[in-house]
């Protein structure tokens, strides 16, 4: 026993690191902790109020990129508008033939970004809007140019949103031109991937891709990027699509809140299913 | 002796706080510098491996919780950088002879470059981005960046110790 005391005391720096070292990697593996939550929140208010503080400092060299960018933005929309009238009409008359029901138009919320947030390599940014305006955790926020991430956290005022250049994040996509599904994912750099699209599909630089209507987590439609890179890896049978991001993120001023979260109904389903499965694989 | 821990302490909370509000403000190409990195090493190389690897945990798992960060992941790796930087300490040590001694900047650049690999491999791993190619652009900037800010203290310590570098 004497021994044992012995061991311990004369490796203790050794055997502290290492009995610390499984408890980091075991609240690792816990994952989300939930209790956190309120803490968060308060830290989240703190920051957005520390951000907002200091959020008048203009950047006139940033503001020049923005007013060139949106001029050119007006101008690929005003195109666009001319298309959609006709395609709205076309549209309507079609619905009304096939009985379609009508979906409704989301609700959007204008925020400002008050705060951008770099944790390492993680980006975050702060929205002046909070749970006090409607905002829930899960929600799409968007500009006119793109999708720009969730929101992961909030506070009364303010609002935590996770951009789409971050590991944890995995968007539900489609290309425009085929409707072929697959994932968005971000590269580790300045780009996105676009994983899960087969070799038999006809990808060309160019292509728009949009959020799709898989999955619950993002509002379908909203376009992520423009395909600038298709890699046939001779190993796969995918392709290894490289996507530039249509926002800019590093000039991100004005955002939208999507106010709609997933029908709860359609959640309740698809957990109920993923339960299921969990529980055939763990009775196997 | 125990006013220098509760110094530690509320250096180590400022340093959260400002990497939380003010972290972009210091980062450059997307770089940040990890302050609290600067304060762990410091902290071991005076007081030794064990009170290191305690703070780095403690500093760690604060920052976690503050920075929405994977709860334990700086735990992990900033206890591995107190871990690493104890190795260095000689007893007796004062700040200003840790910081101010140009071992002391070597032995954070090379617990930053350890603590950046560890993180990197942790950041990568569930994820789709190359480790290596996220490391050389990510770590090792990062890893210099925060060596080049702990210059500061250092030329001030060393100043205070009389010797110029």
């Amino acid at each position: 026993m004497q021994r044992f005391a012995e061991f311990l005391f004369r490796y203790r720096e050794h055997i502290t690191a290492a009995l610390l070292a499984i408890v980091s990697l075991a609240l690792m593996s816990y994952g989300n902790v939930t209790q956190l939550g309120g803490f968060r929140a308060l830290i989240i208010g703190g920051l957005g109020m520390v951000q907002q503080a200091f959020a008048w400092i203009p950047n006139p060299i940033a503001l020049e990129k923005e007013n060139r960018a949106l001029r050119q933005i007006n101008l690929d929309l005003q195109q666009e508008v001319m298309l959609l009238r006709r395609a709205g009409v076309e549209n309507a008359h079609l619905r009304r033939m096939l009985t379609l029901k009508n979906e409704s138009r989301v609700p959007l919320l204008p925020a400002s970004v008050v705060g951008k947030t770099v944790f390492r390599t993680r980006q975050f940014l702060t929205l002046d809007r909070g749970s006090r305006d409607g905002v829930t955790i899960g929600m799409t926020v968007m500009t006119d140019a793109g999708l720009v991430g969730s929101v992961i956290a909030t506070s009364a005022h303010y609002a935590l949103v996770q951009t789409l250049f971050n590991r944890d994040v995995r968007v539900s996509a489609r290309l425009e031109p085929t409707r072929q599904e697959g994932i968005i994912l971000w590269d580790g750099f300045e780009h996105l991937l676009l994983q899960n699209i087969p070799k038999t599909e006809q990808v060309r630089v160019g292509d728009r891709v949009l959020t799709s209507g898989l999955s619950t987590r993002y509002v379908p439609e909203i376009p992520i990027g423009r395909v600038t890179d298709v890699i046939n890896d001779p190993t796969s049978m995918f392709y290894r699509i490289i996507v530039e991001p249509a926002v800019e993120f590093g000039r991100l001023e004005q955002v939208f809140v999507i106010l709609s979260t997933p029908p709860q109904e359609q959640l309740m389903l698809e957990r109920a299913l993923q339960e299921f499965i969990e529980r055939r694989i763990a009775g196997r | 002796m125990n006013r220098d821990y509760g110094i530690y302490v509320v250096v180590a909370l400022l340093v959260i706080l400002i990497e939380t509000f003010a972290s972009n403000l210091l980062a450059i190409g997307g770089i940040t510098p990890d302050l609290l990195l600067v304060v762990i090493v410091s902290f071991a190389l005076q007081k030794g491996q064990l009170p290191g690897v305690l703070f780095g945990f403690a500093s760690g798992l604060v920052f976690d919780i503050v920075s929405t960060d994977v709860l334990g992941s700086n735990a992990l790796v900033k206890l591995i950088a107190g871990y690493c930087a104890g190795f260095f300490h000689r007893e007796g040590a004062s700040l200003q002879s840790s910081i101010g001694s140009p071992r002391f900047i070597g032995v954070l650049l090379g617990c930053a470059l350890v603590h950046n690999a560890v993180y990197s491999f942790l950041y990568t791993r569930p994820a789709e981005i190359p480790f290596v190619a996220f490391y050389l652009k990510n770590g090792i900037a990062a890893a210099l960046y925060t060596t080049a800010l702990a210059l500061l203290p250092f030329f001030y310590a060393s100043r205070q110790r009389g010797e110029d570098y």
